[in-house]
């Protein structure tokens, strides 16, 4: 059975995720086979074993395992020019050993390093590099020197492919004792045994899953003693108890929606009581209008987590969901098998620091369209009631209002087009999760990438498809199709195809080779593909696909607008 | 348990031989105990015991009966 489905489960994520564990209980953590490998090299100048040593436990909550291969010490990384059969490639460095350069000059090394390494095709992997703690209270390292490395480090990285910071800085924080003196006399190794845990949990829980898995999109949360302590049903709207816990577990969940997941009630409940806690409480730090998706009744749970994902448009794997009730969260678990569960802490502080450390809810990079997923998917109620209400689906669509925008190889969407070959799961035709490397070469000559917006009259849902081919002597490969969740429904994927291969044939394409690809979770994908080629040929003539989807795009009443 | 058995098995974890509480076991014995897993001693022995131990002491364990010495001091309530 997967992890995370029994209580022995929840409490073994309230002992690793809550507070600091201690590494002796962190070795008696049992090992068990694991869902999935992830290969990690580390280049380094400072030992790692002490740390690696504390990441398999943490890598536990997610179904994985761990296996390191470490160098020889090198201050200059040299390894990092060799090829190497890694999932995730670690430079880890002890910056001080570059204290009697400028702190850009020494950021600038390392970023050149991963370039070079990048040129010289040593590896595709992503690349992680730490930076630096102040406060070590070492003369030659003041923290006005590690500051300036530090953010050298995040111009730097943040201008490189699938190059990302350990950010040490920040764990220093939570840390009374972050350098220990007597570990670097001994080994040099700088850091004290609680810094060591918090590194290893930040890589096991935090940074490894969100490289290496696909990440949970919605938080699903229960109400009674979850969000506050109390009965609603019995103590009223008044009554319940809302403690500092409770607000900084509000808080959390709100800064998860501002980082683009999308918030969900689902409680045993009646609908006017919650309504009445929303707006009467004052103590309440988050607002009704925070979740995208209510099941506030007295449906089975499972029943209702699931039918948040199908109303998002999400699969079910996609859901966390947070509850106080063991035996609530034991029948999900059976019911609901793919849904992630938590155990919720009745005084909401625990539950507080499980959701900002939960593997899947860690974002490397900010998401560029979090700010309107909730709005978005708000109106995709709306778009349900509108959908029922028509008497057919071209009146719903003509009802909508939409205006679908094709940018044909726009640079200045590559980020986001990288971040949706990563994130979206389902309409995910290639499952090629293109590194920015890959994009920059698709979005140059040659080749022919559109990425596709789309907005109606009920919200602007930003960049939401990327279509990508290469392009070669008269043939097109189509390498990455992906369309965001939220998008789905609305025959956009037909339109964006249907203009892509009109464009190839402009190009001079005669035949179209389709890299589709079976996942766990990209059915709707291979069905779209399915329809328009039924007898599963994969290499077609352009003209008979146009054909085959014209149909769609031709009845479609969006307004399309090409940018080129 | 007695300490020395405790710190016997804590050696014999770290560096992967037997070791014998009956008798003496010192750094020249284990051609492994070098300076990552001498401090990976010092900090299992630090969280088995409970103490924090100062530089020049790290630096002066050498064998198990040191550590057992170390143990011990800590078990004693302050002069």
């Amino acid at each position: 059975m997967a992890f995370g489905k029994a209580p022995s489960d929840w409490r073994l994520q309230q002992m690793l995720l809550v507070g600091l564990p201690r590494s002796s209980f962190l070795r008696t953590v049992p090992k068990a086979p694991a869902a999935r490998k992830v290969r990690l090299r580390c280049e380094r100048s400072m030992p790692f074993e002490l740390v690696s040593e504390l990441v398999s436990p943490f890598m536990r909550l997610w179904d994985a395992e761990l296996q390191v291969s470490v160098s020889d010490y090198d201050p200059s990384l040299a390894g990092a020019l060799r090829r190497g059969e890694e999932d995730v490639l670690l430079l880890w460095i002890d910056w001080r050993l570059h204290r009697a350069m400028a702190p850009e000059e020494a950021a600038r090394w390392v970023i050149d390093l991963v370039s070079a390494s990048r040129s010289a095709a040593a590896s595709a992997a992503p690349v992680l590099i730490n930076d630096w703690p102040q406060g070590a209270g070492i003369a030659e390292v003041p923290d006005s020197w590690v500051a300036a490395l530090d953010g050298a480090l995040e111009e730097g990285t943040a201008g490189l492919s699938d190059c990302h910071l350990v950010r040490l800085e920040p764990l220093r924080k939570q840390c009374a004792a972050f350098f220990d003196p007597r570990n670097d006399e001994v080994a040099h190794y700088p850091f004290s045994q609680a810094a060591t845990i918090h590194i290893a949990r930040l890589l096991g829980a935090q940074i490894l899953p969100a490289l290496a898995t696909p990440r949970l999109k919605v938080v699903a949360v229960d109400l009674d003693h979850t969000l506050y302590e109390g009965v609603l049903g019995e103590d009223g709207p008044g009554g319940v108890r809302v403690g500092p816990g409770h607000q900084a577990l509000q808080r959390r969940l709100v800064e998860l929606k501002e980082a683009g997941f999308v918030l969900a009630l689902c409680s045993r409940n009646e609908l006017a009581d919650v309504e009445k806690l929303f707006s009467q409480r004052e103590d309440m730090e988050i607002a009704l209008a925070d979740f995208a998706a209510l099941r506030v009744d007295w449906n089975s749970k499972a029943d209702n987590l699931r039918s948040i994902a199908a109303q998002l448009n999400l699969h079910p794997s996609a859901v966390l969901f947070v509850d106080d009730n063991p035996a609530e969260l034991a029948r999900v678990a059976e019911a609901a098998p793919e849904v992630d569960l938590v155990l919720a802490d009745p005084a909401g502080a625990a539950t507080a620091e499980i959701l900002s450390r939960h593997p899947g809810l860690f974002r490397l990079r900010t998401d560029s369209a979090a700010a309107v997923h909730t709005q978005d998917l708000q109106a995709n109620q709306e778009r349900e009631r509108l959908r029922t209400a028509a008497t057919d689906p071209a009146e719903y669509l003509a009802r909508l209002g939409m205006v679908v925008d094709l940018f044909e190889n726009h640079a200045g969407h590559a980020s986001r087009i990288h971040e949706l070959s990563h994130k979206t799961n389902q309409f995910n035709l290639c499952l090629a999760r293109l590194t920015e490397q890959e994009v920059a070469r698709l979005l140059g000559p040659g080749n022919l990438t559109l990425s596709v917006a789309l907005r109606d009259s009920l919200a602007d849902s930003g960049i939401v498809a990327v279509l990508a081919f290469e392009v070669a002597r008269g043939r097109a490969r189509l390498v990455e199709f992906v369309m965001s969740c939220r998008a789905l429904g609305r025959d956009v994927e037909a339109v964006a195809f249907g203009w892509a291969l009109g464009r190839l044939s402009e190009l001079g394409c005669e035949r179209l080779e389709i890299q589709a690809k079976e996942g766990p979770r990209n059915q709707p994908a291979l069905e779209f593909l399915h329809r328009l080629l039924p007898n599963g040929d994969r290499d077609v003539p352009v003209a008979g696909l146009r054909e085959a989807v014209g149909g769609t795009v031709r009845r479609h009443p969006a307004e399309i607008r090409v940018h080129r | 348990m007695t300490s020395r058995e405790r710190i016997a098995a804590l050696l014999s974890e770290i560096l992967k031989v037997p070791v014998d509480p009956a008798r003496e076991y010192a750094r020249e014995q284990a051609e492994n105990w070098d300076s990552l897993n001498h401090l990976r001693i010092v900090l299992a022995f630090e969280e088995e015991f409970g103490v924090s131990l100062p530089p020049e002491e790290v630096v002066a364990v050498r064998c198990l009966s040191d550590l057992e010495r170390l143990a011990q001091r800590t078990a004693q309530p302050p002069p």
